[in-house]
């Protein structure tokens, strides 16, 4: 690029052509999506076979859960804070603002997650109700702001695993962690690792051009 | 007809008005970021970053990422004040011409 003489279309068209450059950085690379996905994937199974099996303190892998969020997401914050460490060379609107709803979601999370062991909602089931409509308003945003659509579609999976869990509680009894476990799989797993596979091709070109 | 005498002639220059529409579109953007999708040479790229620094379009930042050097770029609220000028003018221009 080394012409200063332009027209008024080609002006135009470089104006075009560097902001739809710049929207390709609006994209996610799943990570985030595959280590949530797994831990809570895993907890509610653990969760169903300690109840299976009559294990006593059914529900402890609940807290061992928050907690480990809880080291995980403050080790983010302080390497991110403190550390200068490596983030992506570009920051765009849509990220920051997308950061900072998941820092809400994480915090509206971690006091229902804690909340529910304290008061013994775990026990009746309802609770993952609600964290089903959590994790669905999430995902809806974060699926809506990087243009995901399988994303959305994994909110409304776990929209309807809410619904499924308001109206057959009774019925399901700990068959409601398997609901609760099928909605996580189906809405941040298979996202997340296409996500990250689409995300590792595109890097990769990147890489290829330097 | 109108000409281009209204048109910034900072901002009316290919790889100045690159680098200020990427900018316009992120909260910042890091010197290698900027160089790859503008396409151009690093010393080009640097030079005409200096001009925009100049005129207070950009801030740039520079500091120490993982133990090298990082550029850091970010366009000032004269910046997009001015790259909307630009924009309005061009289209004026544009519509003249039809």
């Amino acid at each position: 690029m080394e012409k200063n003489q332009l027209s008024g279309n080609e002006s135009m068209k470089i104006i075009e052509q560097m902001i739809g450059r710049a929207k390709e950085e609006d994209k996610d690379s799943g990570l985030g999506w595959i280590i949530w996905g797994w831990m809570l994937f895993l907890a509610s199974i653990i969760n169903y076979i300690m109840i299976a099996i009559d294990a006593p303190n059914k529900y402890i892998v609940w807290n061992f859960f928050g907690l480990f969020a809880l080291i995980f997401f403050v080790a983010q914050f302080i390497k991110k804070r403190f550390f200068n460490a490596s983030g992506p060379r570009v920051k765009t609107y849509t990220n920051e603002l997308v950061d900072r709803m998941g820092t809400a979601f994480f915090i509206s999370l971690m006091i229902m997650v804690f909340g529910n062991s304290a008061t013994g909602l775990n026990s009746s089931g309802v609770n993952f109700a609600y964290l089903l409509l959590l994790y669905g308003f999430w995902m809806f945003i974060h699926a809506s702001a990087f243009r995901y659509d399988l994303l959305k579609a994994g909110a409304f999976i776990n929209w309807a695993g809410a619904i499924i869990i308001f109206i057959f509680y009774k019925d399901l009894g700990k068959n409601i962690l398997l609901v609760h476990a099928a909605c996580v799989a189906l809405g941040y797993l298979i996202p997340g690792h296409i996500a990250q596979k689409r995300f590792g091709k595109k890097t990769d070109g990147q890489d290829k051009q330097q | 007809m109108s000409d281009f005498k209204d048109l910034d002639p900072i901002l009316h220059s290919q790889l100045r008005l690159a680098v200020i529409s990427l900018l316009v579109s992120v909260k910042e953007a890091e010197f290698t970021f900027l160089k790859e999708k503008t396409n151009a040479t690093a010393g080009n790229l640097s030079v005409q970053l200096q001009k925009l620094k100049e005129v207070g379009y950009i801030d740039i930042t520079k500091q120490f990422k993982d133990n090298y050097p990082q550029t850091l770029c970010r366009i000032t609220k004269t910046g997009i004040r001015a790259f909307e000028d630009y924009v309005r003018n061009l289209r004026e221009y544009l519509d003249v011409g039809k």
